[in-house]
């Protein structure tokens, strides 16, 4: 008798004997005459630029702090489910379970879901968008000069 | 496959690498909580560990890498004064000693009831709701406490300002 | 148990405050939910040992004791936070609300009747630590202290864990009385397993309470951390702690007495050794007072090795006296050193002291009180904490004990007065100091009460 376990662990060692089983017999069958073309990495015919490795903003990372906190309290919620809505435990005590387990979880959710508003309220999880550049050019000509230059030069239009 | 990749952590220079490494050796974790029985602990170590806290570990190198310097020459040794390292290879091994012998010494048999093969969830929920009713809500402070810090202190700016 | 529940939602009632136009509400509302939890302390007064939510709180008058004493020492620091709303980046709102969640878990660790209680307890309690010590986050030291805090501290946490798994497997049980009673049927017969176990978890607790070999982290995050938090950490998390380390020796583990007491008595030792002789040679005032939180550390512990009736109350009153003596005196320093800063160079040695009686009687005169109290001069609380201390090391007969500690209290005395007389006898300018009324009560009252319970241990000993 194979537990679900045992059956998770079949799954993974099937997967891993076809692959096996595909690209060696692919290996085995086709020719292999490798150029820079089709060592490049495939990014959908785009030409790839520069290293993966590339620096990361700090945005990412508040969301993944976040993520990590809320994968936290839903491992919590997990046995919860599980006993949540159990026949015999509400018919046992006349149906005060149910209420009392779901009265619990909502505080216990509600806190968290308090910190999530207040979080979002300070502008924690706010995108942070990075500041447009204005080019700036250092000009001795003050903008005012263009305008004139402009108005002087720019094809006259007929009104009609 | 989990010491392995955990001696692997050790010596690899990038870190890259060694986060990936860290991957297979939460795996190895996760399958030995899974031969010992607890069913729950291992769907929460791969849910936490693997598909969380090495997400945002990847995050953390990646945010902290520079462009210029990508393959780290320096060696991992740290230098430590030589009669630092020897008090700390003494207390080392006194601590593995120690636990060493704990482990011989003790006799381990099972107390109560014989290991059933059911799943430790549905008893896990009821103690959970029941007898473990205040530790499971004060974890709940902890975390706020936890989400109000980690984002107070990951920004490097009062964003309401 | 009500303060738990009562400061749990009122931590999240002050974080929402905080949204409001004005933050002038937010300290008046801190403080009167300290009132309120204090108040709620109090319900369960003398009524015997009551257990809560199946067991996994015990309360009774000690627990309360301590619950009231760490009360009144955040009323005392929150009510010196006045001043922060004044600077730009501060998030009042936040440390209060932290502060507060904080105490929640000071409260679980005291008054823990279940091995997993402790555990949260000590989380809650240690990361709140972690992000008020980093919370000067435009300052490099207050962010190396906090990483140094929290490398060492989750390590610590995983030793303290360990050390409850092996319990667990020895005992079959998280529940201190349970582990009492197995302790006792089995008496000198248990195997190692429960030995290695409470070792553990002893060095994890220890650490939190920054005794001596696990004291390394202390002087840097007391030293980088922004004083307020300072005060905090070295008042409030050692009362807890040993509040915590006393209940699981006392109530547990009192049938292997033989076992833990050399090992905590080694301990105990060098710990005063460490602190007292390292102070010796700092130059800054707040290093100093770190190292001497680490040897006041060692005194309690010594408390806790004698383990005899007396302890408790030593136990209770030393913390008290020690927690009113280092708010005023860091009180009295973070003044000081405001002031200092505002004159361009923030300076916490001693010589940031010099010819502060000129000018300054009161702060003066507050700073001395606090510094005679810490050496343990008669006259002042901490002289009887001492005396109380010692005197339940003589109950069990640890006299060459007695002995370190009292070589080490004399070398004590040099460092303390070290400050006052940079304060009274040498030359300096520092000018007129404006202190802000409500500051000016605390430090008043906190120093009568060290005066008080000087001349009158008695007055103490009858409330209990």
């Amino acid at each position: 008798m194979l537990s679900d376990f045992g059956i998770i662990l079949l799954f993974i060692l099937a997967a891993i004997v076809l692959i096996m089983v595909v690209l060696g017999a692919s290996r085995l069958l086709r020719p292999n005459r490798p150029n820079e073309e089709k060592l490049t990495t495939y990014e959908s015919g785009e030409e790839p630029l520069g290293n993966a490795n590339v620096q990361f903003n700090v945005r990412f990372y508040v969301v993944a702090l976040v993520f990590v906190l809320f994968e936290v309290e839903l491992i919590f919620l997990f046995p919860w489910a599980v006993v949540f809505g159990n026949v015999d435990l509400i018919e046992q005590t006349d149906g005060r379970w149910g209420w009392f387990a779901l009265a619990e979880m909502l505080v216990f959710v509600g806190m968290l879901t308090l910190g999530l508003a207040y979080a979002w309220r300070k502008g924690y999880l706010d995108w942070v968008r990075p500041t447009p550049q204005v080019p700036h050019t250092p000009s001795p000509v003050p903008p005012a000069l263009y305008e004139q230059l402009n108005e002087k030069y720019a094809p006259k239009v007929k009104v009609p | 496959m989990c010491i392995g990749s955990a001696l692997f952590i050790l010596l690899t220079r990038n870190l890259m690498y060694a986060a990936f490494a860290l991957f297979v050796a939460l795996l190895g974790v996760a399958a030995l909580y899974v031969l010992a029985g607890a069913d729950f602990l291992a769907v929460t170590q791969l849910m936490i560990y693997v598909g969380g806290i090495l997400v945002l570990l990847i995050f953390g190198i990646m945010l902290t890498q520079t462009p210029e310097r990508q393959e780290a020459t320096a060696s991992n040794r740290v230098e430590v004064l030589s009669g630092r390292r020897f008090w700390g290879f003494l207390a080392s091994v006194a601590v593995f000693c120690l636990l060493l012998f704990t482990l011989l010494g003790s006799r381990f048999r099972l107390g109560g009831d014989t290991l059933t093969s059911r799943s430790t969830l549905r008893t896990l929920g009821v103690e959970l709701m029941t007898s473990h009713l205040l530790p499971f809500e004060i974890a709940g402070v902890l975390l706020l406490v936890a989400l109000i810090g980690a984002a107070y202190l990951a920004l490097n700016r009062n964003p309401s300002a | 148990m009500y303060p738990i529940v009562l400061l749990s939602v009122l931590g999240i009632v002050v974080l929402f405050l905080g949204f409001m136009k004005s933050k002038s509400v937010l300290l008046p509302a801190t403080l009167l939910f300290l009132v309120l939890a204090l108040a709620s302390n109090f319900i369960d007064w003398n009524q015997g040992k009551v257990l809560y939510f199946y067991e996994m709180l015990a309360v009774n008058n000690l627990t309360l004791a301590f619950n009231a004493i760490v009360l009144v020492s955040a009323f005392m620091i929150v009510a010196m936070t006045r001043g922060f709303q004044d600077q730009e980046e501060a998030q009042p709102a936040e440390y209060y609300g932290i502060m507060l969640f904080s105490l929640v878990g000071a409260f679980m660790i005291i008054g823990y009747e279940h091995l997993i209680m402790l555990f949260v307890g000590i989380e809650i309690l240690s990361v709140s630590m972690y992000i008020l010590t980093g919370s000067d986050k435009s300052n490099l030291r207050s962010n190396e202290a906090a990483l140094k805090y929290f490398l060492m501290g989750a390590f610590a946490t995983g030793i303290m864990l360990f050390g409850i798994a092996l319990l667990y497997g020895a005992t079959g049980s998280f529940n201190l009385t349970d582990i009492q009673s197995y302790v006792s049927i089995q008496g000198r017969g248990v195997s190692y397993i429960l030995y290695a176990g409470l070792l553990l978890l002893l060095i994890g607790m220890l650490f939190k309470v920054s005794a001596a070999p696990f004291h390394f982290w202390t002087p840097d995050v007391y030293d980088g951390a922004p004083t307020i938090f300072t005060t905090f950490m070295s008042t409030i998390v050692k009362t807890a702690g040993f509040a915590a380390i006393f209940r699981l020796l006392s109530h547990s583990f009192t049938p292997i007495y033989s076992f833990w007491w050399i090992t905590l008595a080694a301990i105990t030792v060098l710990t005063l050794l460490v602190g007292n002789i390292i102070a010796v040679y700092q130059n800054s005032f707040k290093r100093m007072l770190a190292y001497s939180s680490i040897s006041h550390a060692g005194y309690l512990l010594i408390a806790v090795t004698s383990l005899s009736p007396q302890t408790e109350n030593a136990i209770l009153f030393y913390s008290l006296a020690y927690s009113i003596a280092t708010i005023s005196a860091f009180g009295v320093l973070m003044l000081v050193s405001k002031k200092k800063a505002l004159e361009g160079q923030v300076d916490e040695s001693y010589a940031a002291f010099n010819g502060l009686a000129a000018q300054n009687p009161l702060l003066a005169f507050v700073l001395a009180v606090s510094m005679l109290s810490l050496a343990g001069i008669p006259l002042t609380a901490g002289f009887w904490g001492k005396f109380f201390v010692f005197g339940s090391a003589v109950e069990r007969g640890l006299v060459w004990m007695l002995v370190v500690a009292v070589l080490m209290s004399a070398v004590g005395i040099y460092y303390y007065f070290r400050a006052i007389i940079a304060a009274y006898l040498k030359e300096g300018d520092i000018g007129k100091i404006r202190i802000a009324p409500f500051y000016r009560i605390i430090l008043v009252v906190a120093t009568a009460m060290t005066i008080l319970f000087g001349l009158a241990p008695g007055i103490f000993e009858k409330l209990l």
